[in-house]
C-alpha cells in the first residue's frame, strides 16, 4: 500500500501530518504494509504509484502555488481517480479541483477543472467549530472551519452541516464526494478527530 | 470647545466609573460619539510608540516602560491591554488637558495585530515595533499571512518601523521603506542548520513562494534566510545580539552591552532586544538601558515560581493555539538538563472563545520532551485525551505519561512524589485551575534566579 502525502510543507497549516500519523497506524494495525511519501514543489509526482493521495490546507497564497504545480498533472490526476485511486483533500484543498478559484482581488485562478464547481474568494473569513452529518459514513464529523472562500455547484457534498457553514454561507451541505475524490473544509487532522472516518478509509484501502 | 467637551466627559465618566470600580472603555467610546476626529486633533507626545506581534509584546512593553520611566521620562502606556479604538481614546484623553494636549513624554501602546489598523487611521505611530507574526490562535486570527495583510494596513509611512530582521514575515514590512530601523540576533553556539520544528513556515519566501535558503535557525523559521529569486534576505541590523548565552544567562548587544537575563529564554532575549533598540532610539544611554533591563524580573506573571509538595516549580505561561509560544517552553525545559516532570493543561483552549479545535496539539514538537532526565509528563485537562494520542505519535514511552482530565486529581497526584524539578506549560485561559493549587513562590525568594 502506497500513500502520498502531497505538499506536505506547503499546505500544512492545521497539523495536517496527524491525519497520515493515523492511517498509517490504522492500517498497520490491521497488518497491511503502508509507505508513507512525502512530495512536493520541485518533486516528479507518479500520482498512479500511489493507493491514496492526501492533500492539507493551505494560505490562500500558498493554494495558488501549489495549484500552478498541479496543473500540468491535470491529466495524470484525472487517469488516477478514474483507475480506483483515493484523493482525500482536506481544507482549501479540494478547491483546486474544480473549475476556478477566484480571489479576493477578483482575479480568476484556473484550476484542475476535474469537477465543475468553482470557488470565490473574499475578504471576509468564517471560522467556526463544525458538527455535520458525513454522507458515507455512519458518525456525526466533528472539525472547524477557517476559510475565506465560497464554494458553488457542487452536486454530490460530503456531508451535511449540522453545526458550522456549509459550502456557501446558505448551503448546509459541505465538501464534495464524487466516486474516490473526498473534499472537505474541514480543516486539519480530521481522522484523528473522527475515529469513524479513519476506519472508513482503513476499511476501503484495506478491500 | 468639542475637544474640552470630549476630554472633560471622559475624565468625568471614567472617574465615576472609578469610585464603582468599574475600568471600562465606556468613557472612549462616549467621547468618540461627542467629537469622533478628536484622536485626530490631539496634541500627541513627541514618542508614540506602537509594539505589535504575535508573542512578546506585553512583556517587550513592560520592559520599555520600565526603563523610560527610569530614565525620568514620563510615560502613559495601556497595561491593562486596552487594545481597542474606545480603549485607548480613554487612555489618550485621561491624560490630556483641556486643549488636548497629553501631558507625558511618551505614549507606549501594546496594539492587537487585527486592531491597529483601525487605531492608526486616526493617529500615527512615530515608532511602530513589529516582533514577529507567528501561527497564532488560528481559530480567531485565520493564518499569519491574514494577519501579515491586517498589520500592514495599519503601517503609516510616516511611522519609523523597528522590526525583527530574523523573520522573514515581518521584514517584508521593511522592504523598500526608508525609514526602517532593523533588530536581530547573531549566529550562536545554540542556532541550527536546519528547521528543528515540526513545520517550516520559512521554507517558501514569504514574498515570491521561490524555496528559501537558510544559513542558520535560531528557533522555528526565526534566523538568517535569503531567497535566490528575489533577494529577500535578512537585512544588516542596528541592534544585534552579537553574544547570547543562555546556560549562563547573559547576552551582549552590539559587543558591548551585557544584560543579565532573569529568565533564561531566548523569547526573553529578543523582548529584551526590542526594548533596547527603542530605548536607544528614544535616547536613552546604552549603559544605563542595560543596567535597568539586566535581572530584570517581569511583572506580567508569565513565568511564576511555584511549590508543590516537596517539589518547587517554574510555571511557563505559553499560549494555546500557539506552537512557536509551547515550543519555547519546551525547548526551556529540556534546555535546564534536570531530573524534573512536567504538567502539561490543555482545558480551555481560549479565554475568549469556545473552541474544540485542537489541529495546533500537532504543530507542537513535543516529541523533544524524551530526555531521560523528563521522568514523568502529567497531561492534564479535558482535552488529555488529544494530548494522549497526539504523545503517542513523539516515541515519548507511555509509562511516563499520566494522563487525567481532571486537573485537580493530577495536581494531587504530582504533589505526592518528589519530582526534583516541576514545571507547568498551560495558557490564560486555563492558569488559575493551576496557579491557585500551588504555593506561589516570590522570585527573589528563588536562589536560582531564573
Amino acid at each position: 500500500m502506497k500513500i502520498l502525502h502531497l505538499f506536505y510543507d506547503l499546505l500544512n497549516l492545521y497539523g495536517e501530518y496527524g491525519n497520515l500519523c493515523v492511517l498509517e497506524r490504522g492500517l498497520k494495525e490491521k497488518g497491511t504494509e503502508v509507505t508513507v511519501d512525502k512530495l512536493s514543489i520541485g518533486d516528479e509526482i507518479d500520482f498512479l504509484q500511489y493507493d491514496f493521495i492526501y492533500i492539507g490546507s493551505g494560505t490562500e497564497r500558498n493554494q495558488k502555488v501549489a495549484l500552478e504545480y498541479l496543473m500540468p498533472y491535470k491529466e495524470a490526476i484525472s487517469e488516477a481517480l478514474n483507475s480506483g485511486k483515493t484523493i482525500l483533500a482536506t481544507g482549501n484543498a479540494f478547491e483546486m479541483f474544480g473549475k476556478s478559484i477566484t480571489d479576493c482581488n477578483k482575479k480568476e485562478y484556473q484550476a484542475l477543472h476535474i469537477f465543475d464547481f468553482y470557488t470565490e474568494e473574499s475578504d471576509k473569513r468564517t471560522v467556526t467549530d463544525a458538527k455535520s452529518k458525513c454522507r458515507f459514513c455512519e458518525d456525526t464529523l466533528i472539525g472547524f472551519i477557517n476559510k475565506a472562500s465560497e464554494i458553488k455547484g457542487i452536486k454530490n457534498p460530503f456531508c451535511e452541516m449540522l453545526e458550522g457553514a456549509g459550502n456557501t454561507a446558505d448551503d448546509k451541505n459541505e465538501g464534495i464526494q464524487e466516486g474516490n475524490f473526498y473534499g472537505t473544509h474541514l480543516i486539519g487532522p480530521v481522522l484523528v478527530r473522527n475515529p469513524a472516518l479513519l476506519e472508513y478509509f482503513v476499511e476501503m484501502l484495506n478491500k | 470647545m468639542r475637544m474640552f467637551l470630549a476630554v472633560t466627559v471622559c475624565k468625568i465618566l471614567k472617574f465615576l466609573l472609578g469610585i464603582i470600580g468599574r475600568g471600562s472603555s465606556l468613557p472612549g467610546e462616549i467621547a468618540l460619539k461627542l467629537y469622533p476626529d478628536v484622536l485626530k486633533k490631539v496634541q500627541l507626545p513627541p514618542l508614540v510608540i506602537a509594539v505589535t506581534g504575535s508573542n512578546g509584546k506585553t512583556s517587550t512593553v513592560e520592559m520599555i516602560a520600565h526603563t523610560m520611566r527610569s530614565a525620568g521620562k514620563t510615560v502613559v502606556w495601556n497595561e491593562k491591554g486596552s487594545n481597542q479604538i474606545a480603549g485607548i481614546t480613554c487612555i489618550i484623553l485621561s491624560e490630556c488637558n483641556i486643549k488636548g494636549k497629553m501631558k507625558a513624554d511618551a505614549l507606549l501602546l501594546e496594539t492587537d495585530e487585527r486592531y491597529a489598523k483601525h487605531s492608526f487611521r486616526h493617529f500615527a505611530p512615530t515608532h511602530y515595533v513589529i516582533t514577529n507574526l507567528y501561527r497564532d490562535q488560528l481559530t480567531r486570527n485565520a493564518h499569519h499571512e491574514w494577519v501579515f495583510e491586517d498589520v500592514k494596513k495599519g503601517i503609516r509611512e510616516e511611522s519609523t518601523l523597528i522590526i525583527n530582521a530574523d523573520d522573514p514575515l515581518v521584514s517584508l514590512y521593511g522592504f523598500g521603506k526608508d525609514n526602517t530601523i532593523w533588530f536581530g540576533m547573531d549566529k550562536q553556539d545554540f542556532s541550527t542548520d536546519r528547521n528543528t520544528g515540526i513545520y517550516d513556515d520559512g521554507k517558501y519566501c514569504p514574498n515570491c513562494k521561490k524555496p528559501m535558503k537558510y544559513d542558520y535557525y535560531h528557533y522555528n523559521h526565526i534566523g538568517s534566510y535569503s531567497c535566490e529569486n528575489c533577494g529577500h534576505k535578512k537585512n544588516d541590523t542596528a541592534y544585534t545580539v552579537t553574544r547570547a548565552d543562555l546556560d549562563n544567562g547573559v547576552i551582549t548587544i552590539n559587543d558591548k552591552y551585557d544584560i543579565k537575563l532573569a529568565f533564561k529564554s531566548i523569547y526573553n532575549v529578543y523582548n529584551i532586544l526590542a526594548a533596547f533598540s527603542i530605548c536607544s532610539i528614544a535616547g536613552i544611554d546604552g549603559d544605563f538601558i542595560s543596567k535597568c533591563i539586566s535581572n530584570y524580573i517581569l511583572k506580567n506573571g508569565r513565568v511564576v515560581q511555584y511549590r508543590l509538595g516537596e517539589t518547587k516549580g517554574t510555571f511557563l505561561l505559553s499560549k494555546h493555539e500557539n506552537s512557536v509560544s509551547y515550543d519555547r517552553s519546551l525547548e526551556y525545559i529540556v534546555r535546564q538538563k534536570q531530573e524534573c516532570a512536567v504538567i502539561i493543561i490543555v482545558d480551555s483552549i481560549s479565554r475568549r472563545y469556545s473552541t474544540g479545535e485542537t489541529s495546533w496539539l500537532w504543530d507542537i514538537d513535543f516529541g523533544m520532551l524524551d530526555k531521560d532526565y523528563i521522568k514523568r509528563i502529567y497531561l492534564l485537562g479535558k482535552h488529555a485525551r488529544d494530548l494522549e494520542l497526539r504523545f503517542s505519535f513523539t516515541g515519548i514511552d507511555s509509562s511516563r505519561l499520566i494522563v487525567n482530565e481532571s486537573i485537580d486529581e493530577g495536581i494531587d497526584a504530582a504533589a505526592k512524589i518528589n519530582h526534583g524539578k516541576l514545571y507547568t506549560v498551560t495558557c490564560f485561559s486555563d492558569k488559575h485551575k493551576f496557579l491557585p493549587k500551588v504555593e506561589i513562590i516570590k522570585p527573589e525568594d528563588t536562589k536560582e534566579a531564573e
